[in-house]
């Protein structure tokens, strides 16, 4: 290291060949086997990682889906339609100090949510699928339909969460698709 | 439903949503700092962003209001 050469040019016996006519002293060679053993000796390639885990933006990347919009959005919009409509209904009946002061407001919501667990697989695979900026917007859509808002602020607030959400579901596909690339390149290996 | 604001009384400082504003948008912030821009840790702190703005907008607003928005032990019950 300190003469420029890193470890693993060092291991792999890159040496600079040009001054072949000097030799190593042997205080040098004790340098080198202390530098190994003793890791306060080699402050940079251990530490570096580490200080990069927490600055280093660079090492993930974005990977680009080019699978085809296999499914379509109706029951993630029928999900998250009710999930929002009983958003905004337990915020109506919850007051102050999150006690219940309307439970009339709730009561309606029930059957509906239970109706949904018949659409929870259905959802899944169409989550596990490619939504498209025209899908996304019909979501938006039906979540501020459901949400009854008295102004177009909280409207623009809802739109802003569901396509943060609906940014966490590309990276989740984009994560299910480099795992199973993963394991059939692992695959045609073994 | 909602209590009138002019004779609202001051509510218990974690109960505010101005102070719950303000812990979302630190925790928020954080997050965004050291994470990845394409992790869904980025895109949660992204959304509690939004949800500390409106928070913080509404706190503001309703203790306006009612006068109760200086910091005071009897404002914030503490």
């Amino acid at each position: 290291m300190q003469d420029g050469r890193t470890d693993k040019e060092a291991d792999l016996g890159t040496e600079d060949q040009s001054d072949s006519n000097s030799e190593l002293v042997d205080s040098d060679i004790q340098q080198e086997e202390i530098m190994k053993v003793n890791p306060i000796l080699h402050p940079f390639p251990d530490m570096l990682p580490l200080s990069n885990k927490l600055i280093n933006k660079t090492n993930l990347k974005e990977v680009k889906v080019t699978e085809p919009n296999n499914f379509g959005v109706e029951n993630i919009k029928e999900l998250y339609g009710t999930l929002a409509k009983t958003t905004f209904s337990a915020i109506e009946a919850l007051g102050d100090g999150f006690q219940v002061k309307d439970l009339s407001i709730l009561i309606p919501i029930v059957p509906e949510l239970f109706s949904l667990g018949s659409k929870i697989n259905e959802a899944k695979q169409e989550l596990g699928d490619v939504i498209t900026k025209e899908e996304e917007e019909s979501i938006i859509a039906v979540a501020v339909d459901s949400m009854a808002f008295g102004n177009n602020w909280d409207k623009e607030l809802v739109g802003l969460i569901t396509k943060q959400i609906v940014g966490i579901q590309q990276i989740w596909h984009n994560r299910a698709m480099k795992s199973a690339e993963l394991k059939a390149n692992l695959k045609a290996g073994s | 439903m909602a209590e009138d604001p002019k004779t609202a009384k001051p509510k218990t400082w974690w109960k505010r949503q101005e102070v719950q504003a303000t812990v979302i948008g630190i925790l928020s912030t954080g997050v965004m700092l050291f994470a990845s821009p394409i992790t869904v840790a980025y895109k949660v702190a992204e959304i509690g962003l939004l949800i500390a703005s409106a928070l913080g907008f509404n706190g503001i607003r309703l203790g306006v209001k009612s006068n109760n928005l200086s910091l005071t032990k009897e404002n914030y019950k503490l």
